[in-house]
């Protein structure tokens, strides 16, 4: 009991000085400082016009669909075939997303590394929680700014045809419109998280971009091996969780599935995970 | 005497190799300290140990109070570091660099343009708010770095040779902020450096160290109170006629461009009477009478040819200790 008082009354303790001290006021400096610079960044321009550019086209390709898909018979067969090869081809491109996902944010730890600014940073009263929390935001919300517009053309999209009862809305209500598009940034969350992990874990850009897209690999094979399709060895795990997945296929709403909520609830576990595992690594990371 | 920083025998290892041995050293506040000693001493290692950058192999490190490895961040609020050639975000204007940092340091952002604002006036850096830091020369950087370190007036400024990559005009001006700052404001100041006059002109404390390990620690004054050099230099205005008088006095004495070397050989209660007896006697002229060496310097010179060098490496010490 006596130990447990110790335990508690060291945490208690531990909580105060931190409050005293003002934990959490350079999360925000932070993650602004990680959102201005990526946003002057070339590489930022690249992926707006990529996240922008796709999803319009992937609009535009679906709704041409449904228009030849008036037809009867072996027409309307034929016209189907041809519209789901065609929204393939670009839902295939949309792997590039997952990559620029993690080009832009597998440098945020080791590059500050390779160009010896982190020591900057941990030479003023920041925790290190709060470095790895003010990146992790600030490289969310690029992202979030990258799909801004894609997004907005989805929740219009779903809204208009909501609104107009057309049976090929999947989604029940706006509430649940705006939660799926909560879980597909929280989906790319996983993403930046695990890039963030392994950018502190190694010293290089480079190796931090091998490494996380060699498990985004790994585990778009255990994904289609576990959902026992034919393509595993295609990305489809990774193209299901980029954007326009949303586009025409939310059947993870499905009654038989989890609730939306519990896979929120287990997003965010799993990007608390890989956050506290960077966190760990950059506590005990010595600087020469 | 407050002591702000202590280290109660602390070796650090890198790659198995000892860069800190048995370490112990005490710093009082107020004391504008001097760690010197020749490159790869081990000095900036010991102040990455100061500020925990690094972890102790062994042994315990106390900065005000607190460990640096575990309290980094309750400590930063209370020191400044400027590391050795500090890297700065090198896409930044100067003032915008200088604000994150502030706002690091949890300041407001108009109280950080304030203090970032008066920290480049008091470095002279303020025409260059502007300029980008990727373009500013190693000078301007290296004030920049000082800049940063002296934002929120820490209670304990540590600097890792600061006059490194400055001119001789910078050296000047910075060596002079220093001892500003100490009168001004009693900060305690930590600076390491392998120029020794440059230490001798900023410091009031030194520590000698070598190979790792502090040779000798203490006031500057007490540490050359009771040093004597080898040899003397004597300026007068007959010296080849002085050179013939010593010699016969059985002093031993080289002319070089008209300052005579005497060498004490050991007795220097009998240089200085003796030296002084022949010139008034003979009516010569004494222009000017010293030491070869600077005392500190010639502490300085023994100690680090000691042959203490090599125990660490000869494996006198294993890492387990």
């Amino acid at each position: 009991m006596s130990k447990f008082n110790e335990l508690a009354s060291s945490i208690s303790s531990k909580v105060r000085n931190s409050l005293s001290i003002g934990y959490g006021s350079s999360i925000s400096t932070i993650a602004e400082e990680t959102f201005l610079s990526g946003i002057r960044e070339k590489r930022f321009y690249l992926s707006l016009l990529y996240f922008t550019v796709f999803p319009i086209l992937i609009f535009l390709v679906q709704n041409a669909g449904l228009i030849v898909q008036k037809g009867t018979g072996i027409a309307l067969y034929q016209a189907q075939i041809q519209t789901a090869s065609l929204i393939n081809i670009f839902y295939a491109s949309f792997f590039l997303g997952q990559v620029l996902i993690v080009i832009l944010s597998a440098d945020a730890i080791a590059g500050e590394i390779e160009q010896d600014t982190l020591s900057l940073l941990r030479s003023k009263p920041v925790y290190d929680s709060e470095i790895i929390l003010g990146k992790f935001i600030g490289l969310l919300a690029i992202i979030f700014l990258l799909e801004s517009p894609a997004f907005l053309l989805i929740y219009f999209f779903l809204l208009v045809r909501y609104e107009a009862g057309s049976i090929e809305v999947y989604l029940g209500t706006i509430d649940e419109i705006i939660a799926v598009l909560i879980l597909v940034l929280l989906m790319q969350g996983i993403i930046v998280a695990m890039s963030l992990m392994f950018s502190t874990l190694f010293s290089k850009t480079l190796y931090s971009i091998l490494s996380s897209m060699l498990v985004l690999f790994i585990l778009s094979q255990i994904s289609g091996i576990l959902s026992n399709t034919s393509n595993y060895v295609s990305f489809q795990w990774l193209v299901n969780a980029t954007l326009p997945e949303i586009f025409y296929n939310i059947e993870p709403i499905d009654a038989n599935l989890p609730s939306l909520g519990a896979f929120i609830l287990g997003f965010s576990g799993i990007i608390s995970g890989l956050l506290v595992l960077a966190i760990t690594i950059l506590r005990n990371r010595e600087l020469n | 005497m407050e002591v702000v920083v202590a280290l109660e025998s602390v070796s650090k290892f890198l790659n198995k190799k000892p860069i800190v041995v048995r370490m112990n050293l005490s710093i009082p506040r107020g004391a504008l300290f001097g760690l010197l000693g020749p490159n790869g001493a081990g000095k900036t290692t010991t102040l990455n140990l100061m500020t925990g950058r690094l972890k102790p192999t062994s042994g315990k490190v106390t900065v005000l109070g607190l460990d640096p490895w575990k309290e980094r961040v309750p400590l930063f609020r209370k020191i400044g570091f400027l590391a050795q050639n500090p890297t700065q975000h090198a896409d930044k204007s100067t003032l915008r660099f200088l604000v994150y940092m502030s706002r690091l340091r949890g300041y407001s952002r108009e109280e950080a343009y304030r203090l970032s604002r008066d920290a480049m006036e008091r470095l002279g850096l303020s025409p260059l708010e502007q300029n980008i830091v990727g373009k500013l020369s190693g000078g301007e950087k290296q004030r920049l770095g000082f800049a940063n370190a002296l934002i929120g007036d820490p209670e304990l400024l540590i600097l890792d040779e600061p006059t490194a990559s400055l001119d001789p005009k910078g050296r000047v001006y910075v060596m002079d902020l220093i001892t500003r700052l100490a009168k001004e404001q009693n900060q305690t100041i930590i600076i390491s450096s392998h120029i020794l006059p440059e230490i001798q002109r900023m410091t009031n404390y030194v520590a000698i160290m070598s190979s790792g390990r502090v040779l000798v620690t203490g006031n500057v004054r007490d540490l050359i109170r009771n040093v004597y050099d080898e040899n003397y230099i004597l300026e007068t205005d007959k010296p080849k006629l002085f050179v013939d008088q010593l010699i016969n006095n059985g002093f031993e004495v080289t002319l070089d461009q008209d300052l005579l070397k005497v060498s004490a050989n050991g007795n220097i209660r009998r240089l200085w009477s003796e030296v002084i007896q022949i010139a008034h006697e003979k009516n010569f002229l004494i222009k000017s009478f010293h030491p070869e060496h600077d005392p500190l310097e010639s502490v300085f010179l023994k100690l680090v040819s000691a042959p203490t060098l090599e125990d660490a490496q000869n494996g006198e010490i294993s890492q387990d200790e």
